[in-house]
């Protein structure tokens, strides 16, 4: 009898302590907070190695860390320490050296060390993928060293200048995890550089890990517990990234609530309708993309530049800006003006029908002599809508414009050489690296003549020197007055009819906080940033 | 010559046909505008970088060396490499394909469950309001868009309703077995997966029905109307035989063998047509990926959707011959 009472007192005992430690236990477990995002683009690949569109971006900013980071904090692409906390510019401007953060955890809980850094940049270098082109001038395999475990140098062939704004693009990887999993591949000794691996899992370090991905429709990245820069309430715990193309649809879900943001890709007037739906905000911000025209000055009569500045008086910007690019910022040369470097002093053409005349006249053309070829590209209407702009005011100076459009596959092969470039080819062009080097070097440098940034093969020898001195100049603010020196004569040569730098739109659901455009692409979805505030 | 010889014919008839097929598409596909290549590699590739990537394709070799890697490769189940998602194209099938099967299957039973009721009703009721109502349905069916009516449905159930979800195919059931989730939760009696994935595919398959439904509903009403004008259906009522066994168990038959025929184009038709209601509700199918593929110029994609597509409408038209025979007596194999 006393030993069934003593029973049942341990038992009450045991259910007391139970129902007061439940409470506790569940409190203790972190809310649940997920997120769903709808972007109008497939992710194709998780290896960052690849990543250069806006989804594959998203998917390497969230599940990787990149060496330094966009200063989005104070609401700019200069770079800031990240997972490297230091560095130092030998004064040649050839060796940069990075001190790695210690204690940054990879998803697998291996600390992180340069060695991983080292292999990364390597990785990317032998792959050819991606960003590689933005390295491959100045550096090669074998080219960066650990030089302690967490400090990592990067020997460059020559001063490069906008060398440290591209390790916003080096995302980490974890050398182990992919050396452990190699398959059979073309890379030698190195396989399939993790390419089987990267199909079902990621090899980051980043505030999200993958947790499932079905391709083509859904993405599923849940928080990383371990993430060094540590977690705070009200972060998003589980991001649903969803891939849905049809507009319609996607209107839809983020007005039902069933998305909590969608993509930048709506098109105007869908913005304009969410705009105006309750509980939507759509966020605007004046964007690193330069809508232009690029006039080929390789392709008669367009090699003569008093054409190509008659062809550039005659465009009617107002009508573009305020019925075709609403909201947009017209643009003023070749940089977009909220890119850092970029030059109020640049020249700008308006429009000034009389003087487009006399250009043409002085150039030894009478109307009705010229026929331009106009490309567009199938799929972006508003570049047809430009065309008929531009082939009606360039009738009033007696040109005619053949239209045509051409899939995107089409415009890059015709790209390839000068003869085969038409005339004039419209063209958006978003900043690829965080530097004014970008729109200067990679769009007027003869280097990168046969791809579709340079339809225009453009070349002016006094241009191409100062590009190159440029490039090679240390001191950054002697490095920026050069770049901003370049923008004058290019402008001047008018390879391009400079039209607009377009709004980016995004829109989300009014509890989510802390959303940050800062013109680099894919850095306003780092899902780490956002709060939900319900 | 019986049945199995006729099967047997029938199977060996195919091997040409795709054979045809796969040079058809094979060349079309190297002659597309646009260097998929490049494409792959992306806009600032060198020329170098381009051609590596073209001889490790085998891209450099003549035209029907290229044709015979490639013959060799389906028959070992290898589809070649796809620029598009970069991995192997077999491995892509093998993801997109069941999604849109079993799309296309559910549309197709709904059409033919809906179809045929309403079209014979319309024929029975011929010049009755109800007659009036189903050929006007059945017009705007065939009429109508079915992205639109896709949009229409999703906003009014999934939107102002709430009752079904708006996009995918929903979660996998635990255990998959066919790829088909419907199939795969009743095998495992997984019958809450089994609802959710229904949820999931009854617009989508409602949305692709439509267009189907409407034109059997339209033949199986002409046919119908056609069967009940005839002498032994005058002789089975004046016999006093239930209506209903006239008309469902001696004309419908006799009716149905023109519409099995479009059944079975309609099939082959919609698993390559689904692309429009896939993308409207972001079904991850394999229409879906043809498109993508041939936006991409992903040649290696293009071929493998267009064979997989040629191979399933080939067997559905062989079952649809087949059951020929059971349908209509005077077709026998033996006196072909």
């Amino acid at each position: 009898m006393i030993r069934q009472r003593h029973l049942a007192n341990t038992l009450a005992a045991i259910v007391a302590v139970a129902l007061i430690a439940l409470p506790a236990s569940v409190s203790s477990q972190v809310r649940e907070v997920p997120f769903t995002y709808i972007e109008q683009q497939i992710i194709t690949s998780i290896d960052p190695a690849g990543a250069v569109d806006e989804s594959s971006l998203h998917s390497a900013i969230n599940l990787y860390d990149p060496l330094l980071y966009p200063n989005v904090e104070k609401g700019t692409m200069e770079p800031r320490p990240h997972v490297a906390e230091s560095w130092t510019i030998s004064p040649d401007g050839k060796t940069y050296t990075f001190k790695i953060r210690p204690g940054i955890k990879f998803h697998t809980g291996r600390e992180m060390t340069a060695e991983d850094v080292v292999f990364t940049m390597d990785r990317v270098l032998r792959l050819k993928r991606g960003f590689f082109w933005v390295w491959a001038p100045v550096l090669e395999p074998g080219s960066t060293k650990a030089v302690g475990r967490h400090t990592v140098r990067f020997q460059l062939k020559e001063a490069y200048a906008p060398f440290l704004g591209t390790m916003l693009l080096l995302f980490i990887m974890d050398k182990d995890l992919i050396m452990a999993n190699l398959r059979p591949g073309p890379f030698g000794e190195f396989g399939d550089y993790g390419a089987g691996l990267l199909d079902r899992q990621d090899a980051g370090s980043g505030p999200y890990r993958m947790e499932k991905w079905e391709r083509a429709t859904e993405m599923v990245m849940a928080r990383f517990d371990g993430y060094w820069r540590g977690w705070k309430p009200g972060q998003i715990s589980k991001v649903f990234y969803k891939t849905v193309l049809e507009e319609a649809t996607v209107k839809t879900l983020i007005i039902a609530g069933q998305a909590d943001m969608v993509n930048q890709w709506l098109s105007p007037p869908s913005f304009l309708e969410l705009k105006q739906t309750p509980g939507i905000v759509v966020k605007e911000d004046p964007s690193v993309q330069l809508f232009h025209l690029l006039m080929n000055t390789k392709k008669p009569p367009l090699d003569n530049v008093k054409v190509r500045q008659a062809v550039s008086y005659a465009f009617n910007y107002d009508i573009a800006i305020q019925q075709i690019f609403v909201g947009a910022t017209k643009a003023r040369g070749p940089v977009p003006i909220k890119v850092p470097g970029w030059n109020p002093q640049t020249p700008v053409y308006g429009r000034n029908v009389a003087r487009a005349k006399q250009l043409l006249s002085e150039a030894g053309f009478k109307p009705g002599e010229i026929t331009l070829e106009y490309l567009w590209i199938t799929g972006v209407p508003m570049e047809r809508l430009i065309g008929l702009l531009l082939k009606s005011n360039l009738e009033e100076i007696g040109i005619k414009t053949e239209i045509i459009g051409e899939p995107w596959g089409r415009v890059v092969e015709r790209a390839a050489k000068a003869e085969t470039t038409p005339h004039i080819t419209a063209i958006f062009d978003t900043l690829k690296y965080p530097h004014v080097d970008s729109h200067t070097y990679g769009m007027y440098h003869p280097s990168c003549w046969g791809t579709f940034r340079c339809m225009s093969f453009y070349e002016n020898p006094a241009v191409t020197k100062l590009l190159e001195q440029a490039r090679r100049t240390v001191d950054p603010a002697a490095q920026m007055k050069l770049y901003q020196e370049v923008q004058i004569p290019i402008a001047k040569d008018a390879p391009s009819i400079y039209i607009a730098n377009p709004l980016h739109r995004i829109a989300f659901r009014d509890y989510v906080k802390g959303y940050r455009y800062v013109g680099l692409l894919g850095f306003d979805c780092a899902f780490y940033d956002f709060t939900i505030a319900r | 010559m019986g049945f199995r010889t006729y099967v047997l014919r029938r199977i060996l008839h195919m091997i040409p046909v795709m054979v045809g097929l796969s040079i058809l598409i094979f060349v079309i596909s190297r002659v597309m505008p646009g260097d998929p290549v490049r494409l792959a590699l992306g806009p600032e590739a060198t020329i170098e970088q381009v051609e590596q990537l073209r001889r490790q394709m085998g891209l450099d070799k003549p035209l029907h060396v290229q044709y015979l890697a490639y013959l060799s490769g389906v028959f070992r189940g290898d589809f070649g490499y796809s620029l598009l998602t970069r991995r192997a194209v077999a491995k892509d099938l093998k993801d997109f394909f069941p999604a849109t099967l079993e799309l296309t299957t559910l549309a197709m039973v709904l059409a033919i469950l809906l179809g045929i009721p309403l079209g014979v009703r319309a024929a029975v009721r011929k010049d009755a309001l109800e007659d009036h109502v189903n050929r006007v349905v059945a017009l705007a069916g065939v009429a109508l868009p079915r992205f639109w009516l896709a949009i229409l449905l999703q906003i009014a159930f999934a939107y102002h309703l709430g009752l079904l979800p708006t996009i995918g195919r929903g979660p996998a059931p635990a255990t998959q077995i066919t790829g088909l989730y419907l199939l795969d939760s009743l095998l495992t009696l997984d019958l809450s997966a089994f609802i959710v994935s229904l949820k999931h595919i009854a617009m989508p398959a409602f949305a692709l029905s439509v267009g189907t439904l409407a034109q059997i509903m339209r033949l199986i009403r002409a046919s119908m109307i056609e069967e009940l004008r005839r002498d032994h259906a005058l002789a089975a009522r004046s016999y006093g035989l239930p209506s209903n066994l006239i008309i469902y168990r001696y004309l419908l038959k006799n009716a149905f063998t023109s519409t099995l025929t479009i059944i079975g184009l309609s099939y082959g038709f919609l698993l390559g047509n689904a692309f429009l209601v896939e993308r409207v509700f972001a079904w991850p199918g394999l229409a879906f990926y043809g498109v993508d593929t041939l936006l991409a110029k992903d040649f290696n994609g293009v071929i493998a959707v267009t064979l997989v597509v040629g191979v399933a409408y080939a067997v559905i038209n062989l079952f649809v011959d087949i059951l020929y025979g059971y349908i209509d007596p005077r077709v026998r194999y033996g006196e072909g």
